[in-house]
């Protein structure tokens, strides 16, 4: 009877607990869905929680991206769901899906901090990005793979660890990048059997195994290797004819002064001088003024930057 | 009351849809035939995975007719280990010795290895169990009449284990047919079962109205296969406890098949080494193991307080009347093992959605606990009826002779289930500390043991998901050892 009895008191203490994290109103909270790699324990969200508190005695709500049919249900509008003020972590594919949700315009802000490379909708403004790439295990003296076109990398090599374009953001850069480059059928039938994990993560967790030999990702993979982990022995894919980039962007579902002061404290310099350390992208912020030789990652070659054909 | 909110909660996903999915229509099974190929593959995985696991099983009964009683137990304890481990220990330990051969087993053999590994135990127990007294009487009349042993047992062996095996197929077979974990962490991306499918048309497609039929396909699938179940069973197939085995009383080859059943053992605690030898000492990743292990210990205190009150609830129904008790019993386990192997995702998925009206993380531990007693509690309830159905049967007889208050019958209740009530709950309280599939729909990775085990394991650190999975592993061995010496003690009682 203790035992049960002790159970019912972890369960009526969780409870009792929870009333002190209870926000007192809707607006002393604000409420932001990110992805889960977002909020990583040593990562840049407890930061930007610190100092939005500090500046506004407002909390932040983080409300986990679980898969599209959270993200699209909190979205709905319907009546009594937890919908977030701020949706980050989009990418231009995802528009098509996002055409139902009501966001707002975001045009000053956008003036204010965004390059203008970036404007893809009104509605949607830029906070990081990353040049991507294929990454390889080598020795310190082998930097740099340098290749005249993606068909040649393609054709060249093997072992490529590559992601879902349905499941994955960076797969399906990956298919947009392959498909305007005019690949070969043989090329893009050699795309099909490598090895297609269904998100990043897990392709570069059997590329951290050993598995493959070139893994798709950010650029910004290589800083972590160096600072983090102090590892050099990795060699980087240097396409002549560009890389595509991958930006992220954040959508706003109401307008009001909390999302404001959240945009500005994201954009800055405190936040902003330690982005790429705590969250391994680089920030749009100042993408024109940025020597990335100072975070000791090479400058690639980079194919224009495309709007997306579906506008919101 | 709970027995009734508990039936409310399995009324609930069959109205959920016509309220909250969008467009729902039966067309979209038409238009995704994608789903067809899928639900061939598992009952193929389904159909491997049990003939492997029989084959292996019943060398492994071979094997012990070479064992001294004494050995044969301990033999059948260490073949019953992986049914208690979670699947995320045994796939993360594996993953140590494939790595050490550089080899890699995934896809469709992937998952039938790991069924077998996992099942071939569990059907030399069955064996034991239901065989070993039969196969000891024959090989009696054998020395009486001169005859050999192997020569009878292949020529009129089916007529006496037909229907046991039949039984034993099908219990196998259903196990891996619902398979979830094994396949969604070994099937990779080209592989899926229709749990595997499901869950991904939910997480990556937001496809609910899809997921929701083919839960409903995979729920009549398991009726139509679990009524054979229940038919044969209901034939009343002997089983029995080893007591005398030792056919063939050999000292070398008991002693070769003894280090063999450690040999086995050490296949999931050797790599324990490696881990060592390689994580040095994390400081870091103890303290994640202990917080996120007490995080995870709020859904298993919900979970534990469902069950006691469903199995509470269910033994004091209709309490007041010996007769009346047993009938209004009688119709609610009926109702409880009709919903039973109910598609997970056919229940999981209103308690999901509602989760999204909640904001405080608190409450998605709440929902998540409760989901667990929902889909779990059937379960144990099944496998365990008939001993609880006799336990209440004894006590309500002598509180209704003497007209016991509520409060009395409650307490006596509690005295004669409590014996129950431990390995039960227990045993449950393992699955629910390793469930990572149904837990990542509720809490993130930093709020719960087996979600941060996975998304270890997801991204190969499986070290770091071997050592998260150990600690609950540990205590599954030790739930084990309980039950046995719970049974060992009532059979000393009984005699």
């Amino acid at each position: 009877m203790k035992f049960f009895a002790l159970c019912f008191f972890i369960f009526g203490l969780s409870l009792g607990c929870s009333k002190k994290e209870k926000p007192s109103s809707d607006n002393k909270v604000l409420r932001v869905m990110v992805s889960k790699s977002f909020l990583a324990k040593d990562g840049i969200s407890k930061l930007l929680e610190d100092s939005y508190y500090k500046k506004t005695g407002i909390k932040i709500l983080w409300l986990e991206d679980r898969g599209i049919f959270s993200v699209l249900t909190r979205l709905s509008g319907k009546k009594g769901i937890v919908a977030p003020d701020i949706l980050m972590g989009i990418t231009p594919e995802q528009i098509e899906i996002l055409k139902k949700v009501a966001l707002q315009e975001v045009i000053t802000f956008k003036k204010k901090y965004e390059p203008e490379i970036f404007n893809v909708s009104s509605k949607l403004l830029a906070y990081n990005y990353a040049p991507v790439t294929f990454l390889k295990k080598a020795n310190e003296q082998v930097r740099v793979l340098k290749y005249k076109t993606l068909e040649e990398f393609i054709q060249k090599e093997d072992g490529l660890l590559l992601q879902n374009k349905e499941t994955s953001s960076l797969g399906s850069l990956f298919y947009d990048w392959a498909l305007n480059q005019n690949l070969s059928a043989a090329s893009l039938e050699k795309i099909k059997n490598q090895n297609i994990s269904p998100s990043w993560s897990k392709s570069y967790g059997l590329f951290s195994q050993g598995v493959g030999n070139f893994v798709f990702t950010d650029l910004t993979s290589l800083y972590y290797h160096h600072h983090v982990e102090k590892n050099h022995d990795y060699a980087y894919v240097s396409i002549e004819s560009g890389h595509p980039l991958h930006v992220e962007y954040m959508g706003f579902l109401n307008s009001s002064k909390k999302i404001d002061l959240f945009i500005e404290t994201l954009f800055s310099d405190k936040i902003q001088s330690v982005w790429l350390s705590k969250n391994y992208m680089l920030p749009t912020y100042d993408y024109e003024k940025k020597d990335l030789s100072e975070q000791s990652l090479p400058r690639l070659k980079l194919l224009p930057y495309k709007s997306p054909q579906n506008k919101l | 009351m709970i027995i009734l909110a508990f039936l409310f909660l399995w009324i609930l996903p069959f109205v959920f849809p016509f309220f909250y999915i969008e467009n729902f229509s039966l067309n979209v099974l038409f238009e995704n035939s994608e789903w067809l190929p899928v639900l061939m593959k598992t009952h193929s995985q389904a159909m491997m995975s049990t003939l492997v696991s029989l084959f292996v099983g019943l060398v492994l009964f071979c094997m012990s007719f070479y064992l001294t009683q004494k050995q044969t137990r301990y033999f059948l304890v260490i073949m019953l280990v992986p049914q208690f481990l979670p699947s995320l220990f045994i796939v993360s330990s594996f993953m140590s010795w494939f790595e050490l051969m550089n080899v890699s087993i995934s896809g469709f053999f992937g998952v039938v290895f790991f069924h077998s590994f996992v099942n071939a135990g569990l059907v030399c127990f069955l064996l034991s169990i239901s065989f070993s007294e039969k196969i000891k009487a024959i090989f009696f009349g054998n020395r009486i009449y001169g005859l050999k042993d192997r020569s009878v047992l292949l020529k009129y062996g089916h007529k006496f284990f037909n229907k046991n095996m039949f039984f034993i197929f099908m219990s196998v077979y259903l196990l891996c047919f619902t398979s979830f974990s094994i396949p969604l962490l070994v099937g990779g991306s080209g592989f899926d079962t229709l749990e595997t499918f499901i869950y991904k048309k939910i997480l990556h497609y937001g496809r609910l109205d899809l997921a929701y039929f083919l839960s409903l396909i995979q729920w009549v699938q398991f009726l139509v296969l679990f009524s054979f179940v229940s038919k044969v069973k209901s034939e009343k197939i002997e089983f029995s406890f080893v007591k005398n085995i030792q056919f063939y009383p050999s000292s070398f080859w008991g002693r070769v098949f003894y280090v063999f059943t450690l040999g086995f053992l050490s296949l999931l605690v050797v790599p324990l080494l490696k881990v060592f030898n390689e994580l040095k000492v994390n400081y870091q990743l103890v303290i994640d193991i202990i917080s996120l292990t007490l995080k995870s210990l709020m859904p298993v205190a919900v979970f534990i307080v469902f069950n006691f009150l469903f199995f509470m609830g269910y033994s004091l129904l209709g309490s007041d009347s010996f007769v009346k008790g047993q009938k209004i019993r009688n119709q609610v386990a009926t109702v409880l093992n009709s919903f039973n192997g109910l598609g997970v995702f056919f229940v999981v998925l209103p308690m999901f959605y509602f989760s999204l009206f909640v904001e405080q993380k608190i409450f998605s531990t709440l929902i998540l606990g409760i989901v667990f007693g929902v889909v779990y509690s059937p379960i144990l309830f099944r496998f365990t009826q008939s001993i609880l159905d006799k336990k209440i049967e004894k006590w309500s007889l002598v509180s209704n002779i003497y007209k016991l208050s509520f409060m009395n019958r409650f307490v006596i209740s509690y005295k004669e289930l409590k014996t129950y009530f431990v390995p039960v709950i227990f045993v449950g309280s393992i699955w629910v500390l390793s469930d990572f599939g149904i837990a990542s729909l509720f809490v993130s990775s930093n709020e719960n043991l087996a979600v941060a085990a996975m998304s270890r394991l997801d991204r190969y650190q499986w070290q770091e998901a071997y050592l998260m999975m150990g600690f609950v592993s540990l205590l599954g061995v030790l739930g084990l050892l309980k039950i046995m010496e719970l049974n060992e003690y009532s059979e000393n009682r009984s005699t």
